[in-house]
């Protein structure tokens, strides 16, 4: 999969590892913003309570609180000062937000101002230190429906509330101690680094709170949750750009991120380890294929060193027949010189003598051209003899491209055979014109019909006296290739054998016939073909080129 | 030579009234912090009057008890605590030898004395013991309020276990009122 991505993998990899990051701190982003927002609005599980709900809750219970003291008082005035206190000690006992309760009450019949009861820190009410703290806020509730606030110092925040009736007016207060708030909503949030800020506003749009758990440092992407219930507005404003660690467990879409996130990373990994499996795979094809090539190069020095020793081999063969007709020929004509030298002498010594007559010189004369002719012809069956060598082992050594006349070339060949294999009685039917002239490498076609001829005589005439071999040759129809067809009534072989004729390189089976198939096929850029019957014949055809230069014509290849 | 005089008693009122106020704002602070503490504290056994007893023993005018017993009515579940003030080691013995303290509050200028005697006292009763600054926690007391600047801090001694009450997780990072 990965060979048809032609993107380099270690691009995709660090791509991927790039994105994992950027999706990483993405993701904590979104995470922060969003168990943030949840904490917040109360969201979470198993968060019993959001912050909101926790704040609005404290401020409420203070104001519930008057409330409820203001209900009492007018349900009924003749109520004691202890019946009070278990009052206030039950609403403190049962109201887990009331740390603690500051309440006064007095009455303002008639304009005449008169503590009836208090208890907490707004008993301090009573001293003349606080009257006009005091009377202001009873002017102020009186021209209000509903509980007015004060916010008289950092840590303090008075309520009141006037009540009116047909025969008593009341005048009832709390002092809301907002660090104990403040320590109660401490507790709530979260103890880390946490910046949100708290503002309380009365009905009246008068600030009464404004808190900062922190500094905001930007508006942007700031999560607000507004509260309005009947005593106050409270705004919630938190940035959720700071340090924020819940300690709640993440919520699902965290879980999806973490997901998605180990997942890439997974295939990353899994990409790492492919790239790496191919890398290794590369290495191990690239090691492959140069001992491939370098065993490839020790095959081609093989089959070359093969070729050169099968030449030498053939050259080998040939030299002891060459020679075998040499040597005869030479003392053929070395007899005819002694002789002529004989006579020569004979004459002398008899023109000496004065003994010559006409007739004998006319018989010496006529004895001596004779000698001489056949002084001559014998040397120049060794000339030729060695000559046809001396050729022979040049075409087979250098292989040179050369103008052939194939049928003088041929009987050349098959004259050595002719004369090596006298005793098997093989007789040679040639049958080539003798204007087939090729262009061709003089060694390799040599070294072709050496195997063909040596097969035959080898194997097609082993264990029989006698055999024919024989040779045609012709220009075919197309004008440039030449048809050869060189043909033994030998054993033959059967269909299996003829099968595997040139399946091999083996050294011992038709190795040779394999070696001439390539000679054909590289050298001569011919082809080459083998019939045979079993018991019958054997018959190698041969197509090669006029001229090797411009190869077989293209109907010839097609065949 | 009026007016030099008027702002020389400025600035003295100044360098004189500053550390008193400093003072009374530190205390109202510790008596908030004591009020929360308290109010996250889980009494196990009852109290034969159905009350807990706060015995506190402050030597300083400044003291938190001071304004803690302003608030009047507070409570360390499931009971309300009533507020003792004593300004000897002695007063204090021996109004727990006769009404029983349940929880004892050492100020700031009293947990730096010598109450090694009577801390060891009362741990060995599992009661509650409030004071001042590290030291107090080393000395095996159940909770220190430690004042840094502006900021207060509550640090709850863990090592020491008591059956008579739990106490809450609460904010131990310093806080600013």
């Amino acid at each position: 999969m990965l060979n048809k991505i032609k993107v380099p993998i270690w691009i995709i990899i660090t791509l991927l590892i790039v994105s994992v990051a950027l999706s990483s701190v993405v993701a904590q982003q979104a995470i922060k913003h969003y168990s943030f927002a949840a904490w917040l609005h109360g969201d979470v599980s198993p968060a019993s309570k959001s912050f909101t709900q926790i704040s609005n809750r404290q401020l409420t219970t203070q104001y519930e609180l008057l409330q409820q003291f203001t209900a009492l008082v007018t349900m009924s005035s003749q109520i004691s000062a202890d019946e009070y206190n278990q009052w206030v000690k039950y609403q403190i006992a049962n109201n887990a937000e009331l740390l603690a309760a500051s309440l006064a009450l007095y009455s303002t019949k008639n304009a005449r101002l008169q503590h009836i009861y208090s208890v907490g820190t707004a008993s301090k009410y009573q001293q003349d230190s606080y009257q006009s703290e005091l009377l202001a806020a009873i002017r102020k509730s009186q021209n209000t429906t509903g509980i007015i606030s004060k916010r008289l110092s950092s840590d303090t925040l008075l309520l009141a509330k006037s009540v009116k009736l047909a025969n008593e007016q009341w005048f009832l207060l709390s002092e809301v101690d907002l660090s104990l708030i403040k320590l109660a909503l401490i507790q709530a949030h979260p103890q880390t680094k946490l910046n949100f800020s708290l503002q309380l506003t009365d009905k009246q749009q008068t600030p009464i709170v404004n808190w900062e758990f922190g500094k905001l440092h930007t508006q942007k992407n700031q999560i607000s949750q507004r509260v309005e219930n009947e005593f106050f507005i409270l705004d919630i404003i938190a940035e959720p750009r700071a340090t924020f660690a819940p300690k709640w467990h993440a919520p699902e879409i965290s879980k999806f991120i973490a997901s998605v996130i180990v997942g890439t990373l997974l295939v990353c990994l899994l990409l790492v380890l492919l790239w790496y499996q191919q890398r290794k795979s590369l290495q191990l094809a690239q090691t492959l294929e140069q001992q491939n090539a370098l065993l490839g190069n020790q095959l081609s020095a093989a089959k070359e060193s093969i070729k050169r020793n099968s030449r030498f081999a053939i050259i080998n063969d040939m030299a002891p027949i060459a020679a075998a007709e040499i040597t005869p020929a030479v003392s053929q004509a070395i007899k005819a010189v002694s002789s002529l030298e004989e006579r020569t002498i004979n004459l002398k010594n008899k023109l000496t003598d004065g003994k010559v007559t006409k007739s004998l010189v006319g018989s010496y004369l006529d004895n001596a051209t004779q000698l001489t002719r056949a002084s001559s012809s014998q040397l120049l069956i060794a000339a030729e003899a060695t000559y046809t060598l001396e050729q022979f082992a040049s075409d087979l050594k250098q292989d040179t491209l050369r103008d052939i006349n194939l049928q003088l070339h041929t009987a050349a060949i098959s004259g050595i055979y002719k004369k090596s294999n006298q005793h098997k009685k093989v007789k040679f039917i040639e049958s080539i014109p003798g204007d087939l002239d090729l262009t061709a490498y003089s060694g390799s076609l040599t070294h072709v019909i050496c195997i063909v001829l040596n097969n035959s005589i080898e194997h097609g005439f082993a264990g029989r006296p006698d055999g024919i071999v024989m040779i045609e040759a012709f220009k075919n129809k197309d004008k440039q290739s030449i048809q050869m067809r060189i043909e033994d009534n030998g054993a033959g072989m059967d269909e299996a054998m003829l099968a595997n004729v040139f399946a091999t390189e083996s050294i011992d089976t038709h190795s040779g016939l394999h070696l001439a198939k390539q000679l054909v096929d590289d050298k001569l850029l011919g082809k080459m073909e083998v019939n045979s019957k079993l018991g019958r014949f054997t018959r190698v055809n041969l197509t090669l080129p006029i001229d090797v230069n411009k190869g077989l014509p293209k109907e010839q290849t097609k065949r | 030579m009026k007016k030099e005089l008027l702002i020389s008693l400025f600035f003295g009122l100044v360098v004189f009234l500053t550390p008193q106020l400093h003072a009374e704002e530190q205390a109202q602070n510790k008596a908030r912090m004591l009020v929360w503490v308290l109010s996250n504290i889980e009494w196990q056994s009852v109290p034969t009057n159905n009350k807990l007893n706060m015995c506190s023993f402050a030597a300083s005018p400044y003291s938190a008890n001071q304004y803690l017993a302003n608030y009047q009515f507070v409570m360390s579940p499931p009971y309300f605590v009533d507020f003792y003030s004593f300004d000897n080691q002695q007063a204090l013995i021996n109004f727990d030898i006769e009404h029983s303290c349940q929880i004892y509050y050492f100020d700031q200028t009293t947990s730096g004395l010598h109450i090694d005697k009577i801390l060891s006292r009362v741990n060995e009763r599992g009661l509650l013991t409030i004071g001042h600054g590290e030291k107090f926690l080393t000395q095996n007391g159940s909770l220190a309020l430690i004042s840094n600047g502006q900021t207060l801090q509550l640090k709850i001694n863990n090592r020491q276990t008591s059956q008579q009450f739990t106490i809450s997780p609460l904010h131990s990072m310093p806080i600013k009122f």
